[in-house]
């Protein structure tokens, strides 16, 4: 069991992972704030309904109250509105991540499920890979959250100990970043260097005569 | 073994009944106060007078910036795009704003050096003289991006808006903005007015910490709301700066 949380955090950690919580972490400290605002920046990221603790309980809770038939996994695992999401039909574990980033999360799972055959308690996840195009393409690709709340179903971990394991592993890359980000400083980093549409109306502008003022307030 | 004890002087709620603020009725006597000036009694743990709080929620409200290119707002926008809880992105969106080049601690360092400034004319040279041969950073002075800082001529206008005249330390603060100007052609920022206005208003470092910490809220909500509206994960999705 070790040997494969180990191979999990290595996987979620790899750079094909890294998302917008390390892009916000770095956000967070390239201006020299302290480690801490990355660590609270990448915490809050990582709490999402979509690929976050959320998405991981929920799908933890969804794939073992169901006896291990793939019909039963596939209605559980339906899409249906979240209401912590604004309502967006979606399921929590799925979608939400790049075809390069699916791609990398399948061939581990696989690579997995044939080293680590002896593991029989892999057993969801087997039932997964087995059906997983036709899975996901009803739901959308298995995303971090979904392969970790497989993983952790299949040890017989709780969703406790899960949120604890998913929120330390996606932070470490964050804070990695972020601390580089504050190395790099302000200048490498590219604020105010996107196109920028406004997409409301515009006001009529107002100027005020500096000079004026400073005399009425009697700064000489 | 004792009954844990805790002390504390900001203040009691006796739920179903009276509930006191710093000494005062808080249904009673606050609920007249607007926002800001409560805030500063809960921060300070007194009030000041109607024309200072207002002048001060007019400062905030002149920075309460709702461009997601801003850096703390970027924060903001990335988790109202993923749906994170307003609670947790303000929070974060708040601890960015600890930073040294901008936010906090660059406000706090505004703060020390109109602090630092001599009330006495001489005196004054002599601190920039020995400012500038060391090459000291004056935070407050040299805005990043513009030359201009738009916000200084608002501000000016809260003041004459509120029938005040500026005080010692804010004619100080230009003193040093001229100076600057011609030492090094670099204007004063809206730090060192924020700091040197606090100054006038009798409002000491560690309360000028403690109050000024939610003035950007505004515009990390009005981002976080923005892109929360829209679909998630579309704020600069697929432009993560992965080699900078």
């Amino acid at each position: 069991m070790n040997r494969l949380l180990r191979e999990l955090a290595r996987t979620l950690r790899h750079e094909v992972l890294w998302d917008e919580g390390v892009e916000a972490a770095r956000n967070a400290c390239v201006a020299g704030a302290p480690i801490s605002a990355a660590l609270i920046t990448a915490a809050a990221y990582y709490d999402n309904p979509f690929t976050g603790v959320r998405a991981l309980v929920e799908c933890m809770h969804r794939i073992t109250s169901v006896p291990l038939e793939i019909s039963d996994l596939h209605d559980s695992l339906a899409n249906s509105p979240q209401p912590e999401a604004d309502g967006l039909a979606f399921t929590p574990g799925f979608g939400f991540v790049t075809e390069a980033q699916a791609a990398y999360l399948r061939r581990k799972l696989g690579g997995w499920l044939r080293r680590h055959a002896a593991l029989s308690r892999l057993e969801r996840s087997a039932l997964l890979a087995e059906h997983y195009s036709a899975l996901c393409e009803a739901i959308g690709w298995l995303n971090p959250a979904g392969l970790t709340a497989f993983v952790f179903s299949d040890l017989g971990l709780s969703p406790d100990d899960a949120e604890r394991w998913y929120l330390r592993v996606r932070l470490g890359p964050a804070l990695r970043q972020a601390q580089r980000a504050r190395q790099l400083g302000v200048g490498r980093f590219p604020f105010f260097s996107e196109r920028y549409v406004y997409e409301g109306t515009w006001p009529e502008p107002v100027e005020l005569d500096l000079s004026s003022l400073m005399q009425q307030v009697g700064i000489d | 073994m004792t009954e844990p004890e805790l002390r504390a002087s900001a203040g009691i709620a006796v739920l179903g009944g009276q509930v006191v603020v710093h000494g005062r009725n808080l249904h009673a006597e606050c609920s007249n106060m607007t926002f800001i000036g409560y805030f500063f009694l809960c921060a300070t743990g007194r009030t000041l007078p109607a024309n200072e709080t207002r002048v001060l929620e007019r400062l905030w409200i002149g920075t309460g910036y709702p461009d997601a290119r801003i850096w703390c707002n970027r924060i903001a926008g990335y988790l109202g795009s993923a749906r994170v809880d307003p609670g947790l992105a303000l929070s974060a969106a708040i601890a960015a704003s600890d930073s040294v080049a901008y936010g906090f601690r660059a406000m706090r360092a505004a703060y020390a050096v109109q602090a630092a400034l001599p009330e006495d004319a001489p005196a004054r040279e002599v601190w920039l003289e020995a400012a500038l041969s060391e090459r000291r950073v004056l935070h407050g002075y040299g805005r990043p991006i513009h030359g201009r800082d738009e916000r200084i001529p608002w501000a000016l206008r809260a003041l004459a808006d509120a029938g005040l005249r500026a005080g010692p330390a804010l004619k100080r603060a230009f003193w040093l903005h001229r100076r600057l100007q011609q030492e090094k052609g670099i204007q004063m920022n809206i730090a060192a007015l924020w700091a040197a206005v606090a100054i006038d208003f009798g409002i000491v470092a560690a309360e000028y910490d403690a109050f000024m910490l939610l003035l950007f809220a505004p515009g990390y909500l009005a981002v976080y709301a923005d892109q929360r509206s829209r679909p998630p994960f579309s704020f600069l999705r697929g432009h993560q700066t992965r080699n900078p």
